[in-house]
């Protein structure tokens, strides 16, 4: 008995905070980019004025065909330690890993090996598409560009409040998928346009089944190709266990405060596949767009399927491609994805009509809302405030 | 035709449904008297209802409450609970609700259905930072304020003195907190709990 009770004092008395902060040191840029670009100076100044407001770190990347590149980061990418952010730094991606998965699938595509009107069943195993409802209506084309009905599995209520009770649980695609269990498809598939990250983990899914291994397609046939050296995606088990990947914060109250959650990120992010699951530094992420846009990784007639958009069905206006978003600023169409983690945020986009590509990343969560998560919006408003001037 | 088990478990139940074989029970108003002391061991997980059940004993803590009557038969009380947990990865709590309770006897058990609203301050798990004055300032394990709205059934053993002293109870509680993050409404979480209501005091 009286061992219980010391057991019990001690468990309750182990008041020590949980610590998930990761190693974070500074790095040396290898690309060089061009100090006298023309917007840097308004640049510099947003990305400081957030940094002074609250963000604990923040990174901008552009590039335009006649100005070249041009970056520069302002905060710190580990507070604790107070190690600056730099343009170098590995910045999770978040959900831009859509646009890697879409466009390696649409490679497939392009060999024939995949028809994007076929149902999923066709490609998943069946192990795997019977955790789905009505699996059979669904075709590739609809998880592409999120009409598939599918729930998301990442809004059920189930999975968030375990990952914040077990913040260092590996969840396998398998579990991910067994959130669905019982559920129903939302809509006709089809029938309208509804983000869901359960499309893009079936995706990456469907990709491993028809050429075998979804990573390694995506390093040989786009990473290694283009000269993405910064870029890590499962590439080793612990690729994101790296000094150069920024610290992540999270602001879980809303209140003003973060906490760093670098661990539980890192450990959150190797364990999501295809919709998720990126790092890469911010120039790589420019460059990799670039080459999409400049169809040097699709032919154009797939990068024209990946810009087919569906619609808003609030606004009726262009939403969607195939792991490509459109959106409007001000009157100036962008074409690209955003990314919204537990620990991390990000933004990038091509802006055709004024030749501008720019990749935005902050290392704090924006999935959730709070006074500086507000900050992450108002920062990529500013940032494209001074891109479309 | 019945069933051999069910006549087994009857047999079992008899001593207390078939009065004259047992003394007679006196009425559970004589018995009740107001303000006792309720203790309690209790484990917190942050989960759905019925699921994660392989955290139900992981984060101890402690509960501390008294109550009064509302009737006679003392069917309907008014609780008072407060409580601490530890729980290294969603954050500790503590928390104070006052809970309208109903409490139906049936022999020397009882059971109980509480529901009520209250506070509970959720401490942040790690160390969290603030932006002040341009600098960032620590702050160990900073939490929030947040309204609480438990819900909770319990199953208690009475005994069959005229004025027990201790009587042992189980709960299942579940609660949500409202503002923990504009983005997540509510949050569910979950108690079990074991403890005594102790009659210290004659009222």
């Amino acid at each position: 008995m009286k061992t219980v009770c010391l057991g019990l004092l001690l468990a309750l008395g182990a008041c020590t905070p949980v610590d998930f902060v990761a190693p974070a040191t500074t790095c040396t840029a290898e690309t060089s980019i061009n100090p006298s670009f023309s917007k840097a100076a308004g640049l510099r100044q947003v990305l400081q004025h957030y940094a002074a407001a609250g963000l604990p770190g923040c990174v901008v990347a552009v590039y335009s065909p006649t100005e070249g590149y041009w970056a520069d980061a302002a905060g710190f990418a580990q507070i604790e330690n107070r190690t600056p952010m730099q343009v170098c730094h590995l910045q999770y991606g978040q959900s831009v890993a859509k646009t890697y998965a879409a466009a390696a699938l649409l490679l497939l595509y392009e060999e024939g090996k995949v028809q994007l009107d076929a149902p999923i069943t066709d490609y998943l195993p069946a192990t795997l598409s019977r955790k789905l409802p009505d699996a059979q209506k669904i075709t590739v084309r609809m998880l592409l560009n999120h009409t598939s009905g599918l729930p998301d599995y990442s809004s059920n209520a189930d999975y968030i409040a375990y990952l914040l009770q077990h913040p260092k649980h590996r969840f396998s695609s398998a579990d991910y998928l067994d959130f669905l269990t019982g559920s129903k498809l939302e809509f006709k598939p089809g029938s309208k346009f509804s983000y869901s990250n359960t499309n893009y983990l079936l995706v990456a899914l469907i990709t491993d089944a028809i050429h075998g291994n979804h990573v390694q397609l995506i390093q040989d046939r786009i990473l290694a190709p283009l000269g993405l050296q910064r870029t890590f995606y499962h590439n080793t088990p612990n690729y994101l266990r790296q000094p150069d990947v920024v610290n992540s914060y999270f602001e879980r109250y809303g209140n003003g405060r973060v906490e760093n959650v670098s661990q539980m990120q890192q450990i959150n992010v190797e364990t999501l596949y295809g919709d998720d699951g990126i790092v890469a530094s911010p120039l790589d992420y420019v460059n990799f767009l670039r080459a999409l846009m400049e169809d040097r990784l699709l032919k154009p007639s797939s990068r024209q399927l990946m810009m087919s958009w569906v619609n808003d069905p609030k606004t009726g206006q262009p939403k969607y491609g195939m792991g490509l978003y459109h959106i409007e600023h001000q009157g100036q169409v962008a074409y690209g994805h955003g990314g919204a983690g537990l620990g991390a945020g990000c933004a990038l986009y091509y802006l055709p009509d004024k030749q501008l590509y720019f990749f935005l990343g902050v290392n704090m969560g924006t999935l959730t809302e709070g006074k500086l998560v507000s900050k992450t919006g108002e920062l990529r408003d500013a940032v494209l405030d001074e891109l479309v001037k | 035709m019945i069933k051999p088990s069910f006549l087994s478990a009857s047999f079992l139940a008899l001593p207390l449904l078939v009065e004259g074989q047992v003394p007679p029970l006196p009425s559970a108003g004589a018995l009740y008297r107001n303000w006792p002391v309720v203790v309690g061991l209790q484990f917190h997980t942050l989960a759905m209802p019925f699921s994660d059940g392989k955290s139900a004993f992981s984060n101890p803590g402690l509960s501390v409450g008294t109550e009064f009557r509302y009737n006679r038969r003392a069917t309907l009380l008014q609780g008072l609970q407060a409580g601490y947990y530890h729980n290294r990865y969603a954050g500790n709590g503590l928390y104070a609700a006052p809970q309208l309770v109903y409490r139906p006897r049936f022999g020397p058990l009882y059971a109980e259905l509480r529901a009520g609203a209250g506070v509970l301050y959720a401490m942040q798990p790690g160390h969290s930072y603030e932006l002040k004055d341009g600098s960032w300032q620590t702050n160990n394990q900073g939490g929030k304020l947040m309204l609480m709205l438990p819900v909770g059934l319990s199953l208690g053993y009475n005994g069959r003195q005229a004025s027990p002293r201790i009587s042992p109870f189980v709960s299942y509680q579940v609660f949500v907190l409202h503002g923990y993050n504009p983005a997540i409404p509510v949050v569910p979480n979950r108690l079990l709990q074991a403890g005594v209501r102790a009659h210290l005091f004659n009222h």
